[in-house]
């Protein structure tokens, strides 16, 4: 009797918490979205009402239904928060490309794409290859260099926090030398590792996991919403951020 | 050179190597908070600094004095075979990961892990991974220690042969190795991709560092280690890089850090041993050896024991150590890894590996029991257990 009463209660919780706003479990500390480091390209671009954006990433910036993913999710959420501007957002997938790999795609993509804003989410595949930590950070500094030179705005985007693979692989070391670059380069940097770090430390998601349990799709819709808060932050820092 | 092999063992080397495996373990261990103690966090060197130097250090006196007695051919042996020796726990380790890596892998099926799920990618090619691992080209995570010490003892007996011919000029031989290293980038091949985690070029400047020490260097610089100059230039050093070190944990101190400051001294590298760091331990080093003196009375406290016989231990020690690591990473992730199971998980382990050591030097005492040559007394080592 008292399981079924208790079972009863924590329904109605859920109910009540999945009626609340969407918001909420996407909510991380403030100083994990940092709006401090400016956009120029963002600015005047949402200021001539298009802004384009292209993303690019490893095989964790895409799930199999693309539309759920948090690139697509920054588009939807910029379009509802920056009302008159046409988002143009595309997404280039290289599933196990490593820093460098993608770096060499970058002068056809600036031609192609003529984006205000690089999206590059980077590291996985360079540590999943056992890549050296100093070999990555000189790719990662000079594909952010060629991006700037070629008229694009950059956030880098870290590695996931994954807990049950990171104790094989020196993931944190990899994560922080992204941290270093993109303080010395002085652009935004969307701290993946330290948020998920943060929703499993509260409790928000259960990233031990290791089964389908349809929490995916919510992870990558909150990633999209603090994509857009970290974008419309620094880019109008007096902004309030609606998304938290 | 006769005259510098001092006699007696320097227990501080046992003491301070036992430490340093403790540590060890606790830094593999990760999301821990216990490993919040360890020296990694308040300087630039850490536990694996000090475990290659005290390496190079025994290394040098056990087969310093054996080369003596009895030429380089036979010194030169039994420097090989210990080479061979660690070859073969490291072997042993790697086949211990894979199994465990085999067992976690089986039953993970997370899509938003998908990409991370690849860690196990190498399962899919047995037959290049398990060539690759012999060959210290594929190596996974915390387990880089070992071939670097494999790599460093292959190329000891030269070594050995010309620092005690030589000391100042071997020692300089090795820092020429070193700057020539990291200026062209030289480093061993890691598989698929990468290069070794602790280059061996470079890292093997600190190896013979402490084998230099350990020859009799030491000595030379006892009159630095206790003049007030250094002291003072050393506190201040030692207290930079904690700052430093602590602005990369902590946003709000960096930003008090000016930035050319940061961009002189960032990026520290390990895999390169950087100057900084270098600088860092011998530093470290040698005020630790400045306000800890080898006669000190408390070093024979039973407090210290448990360090001192881990020490003594040491290549045991730190095998059991890193099967402790992948034994912990999987009550963490198959349990719960709450905070006080991190704490529980960190503190079993290091009773674990001082009872480890306990039991082996139980085993040698059965041994020492047993009648045995004379031959075998002079081979025993006089400090730090085996190197």
């Amino acid at each position: 009797m008292r399981m079924l009463v208790a079972l009863l209660a924590s329904v109605l919780l859920l109910c009540a918490t999945a009626h609340a706003e969407d918001i909420g479990e996407c909510a991380v500390s403030e100083e994990l979205i940092p709006t401090d480091r400016p956009l120029p390209h963002v600015v005047e671009a949402i200021a001539a009402k298009r802004l384009s954006i292209a993303v690019i990433g490893t095989a964790s910036s895409t799930l199999r239904a693309p539309e759920n993913a948090y690139p697509a999710q920054l588009a939807a959420e910029l379009k509802r928060r920056l009302p008159g501007v046409a988002i143009e957002l595309k997404t280039h997938i290289e599933p196990s490309g490593t820093t460098a790999e993608m770096a060499e795609t970058f002068p056809k993509l600036l031609a192609e794409d003529k984006p205000a804003l690089v999206v590059w989410q980077t590291g996985t595949a360079d540590l999943m290859l056992g890549n050296d930590a100093d070999s990555f950070r000189d790719s990662l500094e000079k594909g952010i260099a060629a991006l700037q030179a070629g008229g694009a705005d950059v956030i880098v985007v870290n590695l996931q926090y994954s807990p049950r693979t990171d104790p094989m692989t020196d993931a944190a070391g990899f994560a922080n030398v992204m941290r270093m670059v993109a303080e010395d380069r002085a652009v935004p940097l969307f701290d993946r590792m330290g948020i998920m770090k943060y929703w499993n430390d509260e409790g928000t998601f259960d990233f031990y996991s290791t089964t389908n349990d349809g929490t995916t799709n919510r992870v990558h819709a909150c990633f999209g919403r603090l994509l857009a808060d970290l974008l419309i932050g620094s880019a109008k820092p007096g902004e309030a951020k609606a998304g938290r | 050179m006769t005259t510098a092999v001092s006699a007696g063992r320097d227990i501080r080397l046992d003491v301070f190597r036992g430490i340093a495996l403790w540590l060890i373990y606790l830094d593999h261990i990760p999301y821990n908070i216990v490993n919040w103690i360890t020296i990694r966090n308040y300087g630039f060197s850490d536990a694996a600094d000090l475990f290659v130097f005290i390496s190079g250090y025994t290394a040098a006196f056990v087969y310093g004095r054996s080369m003596r007695e009895r030429g380089a051919i036979a010194a030169g042996a039994r420097i090989l075979r210990r080479a061979w020796q660690i070859y073969v726990a490291h072997v042993f380790l790697f086949v211990i990961y894979l199994a465990e890596i085999a067992y976690v892998g089986q039953k993970f099926d997370n899509p938003l892990f998908a990409e991370e799920f690849n860690v196990f990618g190498f399962l899919r090619h047995p037959d290049v991974t398990l060539v690759q691992g012999l060959l210290l080209k594929f190596k996974p995570v915390n387990m880089d220690v070992l071939p670097l010490y494999i790599v460093l003892m292959l190329a000891f007996p030269p070594m050995l042969w010309a620092l005690l011919r030589s000391p100042n000029v071997a020692l300089l031989g090795s820092a020429v190795v070193y700057v020539v290293a990291r200026h062209f980038g030289w480093n061993l091949p890691g598989y698929p991709l990468g290069k070794w985690y602790f280059n061996p070029f470079a890292w093997q400047l600190l190896f013979v560092f402490g084998a230099w020490c350990g020859l009799g260097g030491a000595k030379q610089l006892a009159g630095v280690i206790r003049s007030r100059t250094f002291l003072v230039l050393a506190l201040a050093y030692l207290l930079f890089a904690m700052i430093m070190t602590l602005a990369g944990h902590f946003p709000r101190l960096a930003q008090l850090i000016p930035p050319f400051i940061d961009r002189a001294v960032n990026p520290v590298s390990k895999t390169n041993l950087d100057p900084l760091r270098f600088l860092h331990f011998i530093i470290l080093a040698g005020v630790v050896v400045r306000f800890v003196p080898r006669d000190w009375p408390a070093l024979r406290q039973p407090v210290f024991r448990p360090a001192e016989i881990c020490g003594q231990h040491s290549l045991e020690i730190f095998c059991f150590g890193i099967f402790l690591s992948f034994a912990a990473h999987f009550v963490l992730v198959q349990i719960t890894n709450r905070a006080w199971m991190q704490i529980v998980i960190s503190l079993a382990g290091i009773v674990l590996m001082v009872m480890m050591a306990w039991m082996l030097s139980w085993y040698k005492q059965l041994d020492g029991r047993a009648p045995k040559p004379v031959v075998a007394a002079t081979e025993r080592p006089l400090a730090g257990g085996t190197a």
